[in-house]
């Protein structure tokens, strides 16, 4: 492993690459910076439409220019969150506690710079931890075989679904439905066909891209769209007459940016949580360890730092399941996946083996996105603190567009429109029934890898899949009988988080 | 008599089950049967295990929607949904539906274009000459930075391809 991280140095510098590197990485910050800055558009979305065009990049270029969307649309959130009481993204509803009260006190400047510095300073370390982290892991990961694998996949999906949003019932037939879609086509093991009722274009299975895209991307199009509102937000902001963040105000924050750091890396690493949790939670503990807790909601620095450190500590550790065991913890992370498999690398044990040194360039990259970040965001931000008003009635057709050209090109193929329109539509179904799409988006994802190791395992089992675990493999069938109790710890700790949320959230709420 | 209370967790828990049980019964036919070589299988497991195990999912996840999750309250209410509401998003479907019917026929650049025009006037709000104008450059830039940068196929303008040099701009 330290061989791999070593060669990801020349692969880095010497490929040639190096400038494209940068000036991707940029246009991705910028992309996601004004993606995040408007409210009603996600992170997720911009991943998802933005997924396509990575494909066509070298794996060193295209998936460096998805973690600078990754980066910049959770800090772009924060933007209108701060300035309008909007959250961009999920992740920066927190935010919007002590932000507009700041911008109300012509601080939105100084509130802006505290998220910018507590987001870099977070995420810089966060992702550290995860660059020392996943070499180990890697290692223990190359020790597991199908049966293991398995049983650590069925876990994952297990967990995903039960830390999820919303019901427990409604996650679990989300899962049941992820597995069906990804049944749909042939089978992994001998190539059958299954479920394609007769429909050729279903013959070849469900296609990935068109299905992110549509679920992602389209639904959230379509809620914009219920009401023809004329702008985002109509605001006469003048940032660059407002003062700066001081020295010493920052250095009162570095407590709350550590503990924040501390809580979104940990968070990061629990499949299902994610970033809307890890702000609460930051939030909810500077409160607590706060000697003057009645000033938070009022315009308090801390309310700042504390959410939005612990929302961008929570990206790099997500990526340690997937590049070690090939599991996504969240959807932006399964855009990920979606990525490197495009790209020919497939996430897991052997990925870190085979081709360590391109992950650990990867990972190298995310550190130089966090450099490009703080002075990007620090020079452009009061550049995008004016996208809250353009109008929406230009900007979602050019969304559209985007959404539709990059399921196209990926296949060529007319049929993957339809795919879109109707996962698109699926989506937003789901959407307002309240259903959580993780679980189906990664049931899908996880099913062919699940069902191979699955099929490998009955097949090593021979007539006694039983005996076989209980006298051969013990840790997978360790795994197997612990699930239950795993994934119930896991489900009653993430309701815990999320009820902080929800009553940080109707606190917030009764006191304005 | 009490009265039953359909919640949108009811009506997802009938559908998951109904859907369990088509799934189970669609199994012998959609589910294609291994080659037999010298008498065995080709195929090492039964390819009947995962959809019979994805079919029991739906029907027991359905049942505990059923039995648990019915009246839950905090989430599980219908969408409020007003007339303009519905016909907005109606109409971007029907907007949505038409541009990908044409996306290959017209083209990327032209269907674009329409696709543009017509859905922002629909949203309201906006300069008749600026959103010609952006209707024109987007999908004119969209296309020649995909066909001649990244070299990635887009469908053409049908009936002429348009060129400025060497590049295929529409």
């Amino acid at each position: 492993m330290l061989e791999s991280f070593f060669n990801s140095f020349p692969l880095l510098l010497g490929s040639g690459n190096f400038l494209t590197i940068i000036f991707v990485i940029a246009l991705g910050l910028l992309i996601g910076l004004f993606v995040g800055a408007l409210p009603g558009l996600t992170t997720l979305m911009a991943m998802a439409i933005v997924l396509p065009i990575s494909f066509f990049m070298d794996p060193l270029v295209g998936i460096p220019f998805l973690i600078g969307v990754y980066k910049g649309g959770i800090f772009g959130g924060s933007i209108p969150a701060i300035l309008v009481s909007l959250p961009g993204t999920g992740a920066s509803v927190a935010t919007t506690f002590d932000g507009p009260p700041l911008t109300k006190m012509g601080k939105g400047r100084k509130a802006l710079e505290t998220a910018l510095f507590s987001s870099v300073i977070a995420d810089f370390s966060s992702d550290i931890v995860t660059i020392l982290l996943i070499g180990p892991i890697a290692l223990v990961a190359l020790l597991i075989g199908p049966p293991e694998l398995a049983a650590i996949l069925f876990l994952s999906i297990l967990i995903i679904s039960s830390t999820s949003s919303g019901s427990v019932g409604k996650n679990m037939i989300m899962l049941a439905a992820g597995l069906f879609i990804a049944m749909i086509g042939q089978d992994p093991i001998a190539a059958l066909s299954r479920f394609t009722f007769d429909v050729f274009e279903l013959r070849a299975g469900v296609p990935l891209l068109p299905m992110l895209i549509g679920l992602f991307a389209i639904p959230e199009i379509l809620i914009n769209i219920e009401t023809k509102a004329k702008e985002f937000v109509k605001t006469k902001l003048n940032l660059k007459k407002e003062e700066k963040l001081t020295w010493e105000e920052f250095l009162k924050l570095r407590k709350t940016i550590l503990r924040s750091t501390v809580i979104g890396t940990t968070i990061g690493m629990i499949p299902g949580v994610g970033q809307v949790v890890a702000a609460f939670v930051g939030y909810a503990a500077a409160k607590n360890s706060s000697k003057t807790p009645e000033k938070f909601g009022k315009g308090e620095l801390e309310g700042i730092a504390a959410p939005e450190a612990a929302n961008n500590a929570v990206n790099g550790p997500t990526l340690v399941p997937l590049l070690t065991l090939g599991i996504p913890g969240d959807n932006i992370t399964a855009i990920l996946l979606g990525a490197f498999i495009a790209h020919g690398l497939r996430p897991g044990p052997e990925l870190m083996s085979e081709q360590g040194s391109i992950v650990f360039a990867i990972l190298l990259c995310m550190l130089i996105a966090n450099i490009l970040f703080l002075i990007l965001g620090y020079f452009t931000m009061p550049l995008f603190s004016k996208v809250v008003t353009i109008k929406k009635s230009y900007l979602i057709p050019l969304t559209i567009i985007f959404a539709f050209a990059g399921s196209f090109v990926f296949r060529h193929n007319p049929v993957d429109l339809y795919f879109l329109l109707f996962f698109g539509i699926f989506g937003y179904i789901l959407k307002k029934l309240q259903f959580d799409v993780t679980p189906l988006v990664m049931a899908f994802i996880l099913a062919p890898s699940l069902e191979y190791a699955f099929g490998q395992t009955l097949s090593l089992g021979d007539d006694n899949v039983l005996m076989y675990l209980l006298s051969e493999r013990p840790i997978a069938a360790l795994i197997i009988v612990s699930t239950p109790v795993i994934t119930w710890k896991l489900f009653q700790r993430s309701k815990k988080l999320r009820d902080v949320a929800t009553s940080l959230t109707s606190s917030q709420v009764k006191s304005s | 008599m009490k009265s039953i209370n359909i919640t949108p967790n009811l009506v997802t828990s009938i559908i998951s089950i109904i859907f369990g049980i088509f799934i189970f019964l669609k199994i012998p036919t959609e589910v294609e049967k291994p080659l037999l070589l010298f008498g065995q299988s080709s195929s090492e497991i039964d390819p009947k295990i995962v959809p019979g195990i994805i079919s029991f999912m739906f029907f027991i996840f359905g049942l505990y929607t059923l039995f648990f999750e019915r009246e839950d309250k905090s989430i599980n209410v219908w969408p409020s949904f007003s007339k303009e509401m519905l016909l907005n998003v109606l109409v971007t479907i029907i907007f949505l539906f038409g541009y990908s019917l044409t996306f290959e026929s017209l083209g990327f650049v032209v269907s674009s274009f329409l696709l543009i025009f017509f859905l922002s006037n629909y949203m309201g709000n906006v300069n008749l000459k600026f959103v010609t104008l952006i209707a024109i450059i987007f999908p004119v830039t969209v296309f020649f930075i995909f066909v001649n940068i990244m070299h990635v196929f887009l469908p053409a303008f049908p009936f002429l391809e348009m060129r400025i040099g060497n590049f295929l701009i529409m």
